[in-house]
């Protein structure tokens, strides 16, 4: 059979025609409006659409700083930094206790965190983890209360900061409310977009202590940090691209002035980039490999 | 703020600053560990990890815009996902990430809205065959269009469109209210 030629056949036994098809993978069906008893399939692909992450955490700093690093060196250079990076990179994840940790302590351990009573190391990796989500439990390394809190510690600062890149509270309010915008992406209502606000409890507990109703509203209120100047001479040429139009506050002074790089083209060729080439024999088509 | 502001960040992520990596990262990191935890649960933190250093790798090269960019690290996780079973010898497979994942019949409006994403991309794909998953995984999870799904499983745009519905059309039947009873 020849599925190509199958497909017009393949629609006509669906409640549904290809555009809503293509709707409801997007997550773009609010279940409401959902064809007659697909309501729920409806909730569930929305269900299965990945939040975007709410920011903060030892993983994420690490992997920015290390992206950071190697987009910044020189080309010929780009080896050893890639190495070192990718060594660094993977001590960390080794310490994935810290993860789960952290997950006992916002699943409902908070206590335990709270009191201080975790293993020293985890709970130190606990203590900074959390400190980026705006939740404090003391650090064994530190004198830091003891107690617990929630708060939206950065949020007066978010704002008003210059950029100082991976801690200032300013891009850590622009990156966030950016996922937030990302999460909501071409969703009209409810359900995917309380998800989504769900997942950003900092950006909430901000925009509330703000006075904000909402987070678009607080959204709507942060600016775009001013980037932070890349070290002198790391850019080769190769990487400096310019500002894109419209960006709203513009590109910071020394930017390389020329316009974005051409036009989409996908991948780079250099890249690991195109379809996977091999697949281990016997494996299940489709599964995580090619054809 | 727009999602096209994320096409500003990827900007300025081509000269290295870091607030930009971020909103990338944020943005993407979730589809990507979903999607590898999918396949590989294991070793997941640790082959998206691997996957956004390579992207690092190749960035000055870059010159898609967000889309491109999201379908480019799925390229490159799938191939550390096959490396990864290959350095292995092991086949890939879907894994069964629990058994928690409700039954259509016995879920409610509450219960799926509450789901867990791992939990509910299981529900979503485990009664699938290896390609609809596959094809449902990087609609869904990874956010992908057709013809980039297509490019990625090496198919032509039409057959996706034929798993992609045999799969809703599986889906539909599983999920259909009332239509499966205790």
């Amino acid at each position: 059979m020849n599925p190509a030629d199958d497909e017009a056949t393949e629609m006509h036994r669906l409640p549904f025609d290809t555009s809503t098809a293509d709707r409801f993978l997007a997550g773009r069906v609010v279940p409401d409006d959902a064809p007659p008893g697909l309501r729920d399939l409806a909730m569930l692909i929305q269900a299965a659409k990945p939040p975007a992450s709410a920011g903060g955490g030892a993983v994420e700093d690490q992997v920015v700083a290390a992206f950071a690093a190697v987009v910044r060196t020189p080309v010929g250079a780009s080896e050893n930094v890639y190495e070192g990076k990718k060594r660094m990179l993977t001590n960390l994840l080794s310490i994935k206790v810290a993860a789960v940790a952290a997950a006992v302590v916002l699943g409902g351990g908070s206590a335990v965190a709270a009191a201080g009573s975790l293993p020293a190391p985890v709970q130190s990796v606990v203590s900074s983890g959390l400190t980026h989500v705006g939740i404090s439990v003391p650090n064994p390394n530190s004198h830091a209360s003891p107690h617990a809190s929630l708060g939206a510690g950065n949020a007066n600062s978010q704002a008003s900061g210059h950029g100082n890149s991976g801690s200032a509270s300013s891009a850590n309010a622009y990156g966030q409310c950016t996922a937030w915008a990302a999460a909501n992406k071409g969703t009209s209502t409810n359900s995917s977009s309380s998800n989504a606000q769900d997942s950003f409890p900092q950006l909430t507990a901000d925009a509330l202590a703000k006075g904000y109703k909402t987070i678009k509203d607080f959204c709507a209120s942060v600016s775009r940090p001013s980037t932070v100047p890349t070290t002198s001479g790391s850019s080769d040429g190769s990487t400096g691209s310019g500002a894109p139009s419209g960006t709203p506050a513009g590109p910071p002074a020394g930017t390389p002035a020329g316009p974005p790089a051409g036009t989409p083209a996908g991948p780079p060729a250099s890249t690991p980039a195109g379809p996977p080439a091999g697949t281990p024999s016997g494996s299940r088509s489709g599964a995580a490999t090619t054809r | 703020m727009e999602y096209a502001d994320l096409d500003a960040a990827l900007q300025a992520a081509r000269r290295g600053d870091e607030w930009a990596i971020t909103c990338i990262f944020r943005a993407v990191h979730p589809k990507l560990l979903h999607y590898v935890r999918r396949h590989a649960p294991d070793v997941a933190e640790d082959l998206v990890a691997e996957t956004w250093l390579a992207a690092a790798k190749g960035f000055a090269t870059f010159e898609g815009d967000v889309d491109e960019l999201r379908a480019w690290l799925f390229v490159i996780a799938r191939r550390r996902i096959a490396d990864h079973y290959r350095n292995r010898a092991r086949r890939p497979r879907l894994i069964a990430l629990t058994d928690q994942a409700p039954m259509a019949a016995a879920a409610d409006d509450q219960a799926i809205e509450a789901l867990p994403t791992d939990q509910a991309i299981e529900a979503l794909v485990r009664d699938l065959s290896a390609d609809q998953a596959e094809v449902v995984l990087l609609r869904v999870v990874a956010d992908l269009s057709v013809e980039q799904v297509a490019k990625i499983m090496g198919r032509s745009p039409g057959s996706v469109r034929v798993l992609q519905h045999r799969a809703l059309r599986h889906l539909a039947k599983i999920w259909e209210r009332g239509a499966v009873t205790q």
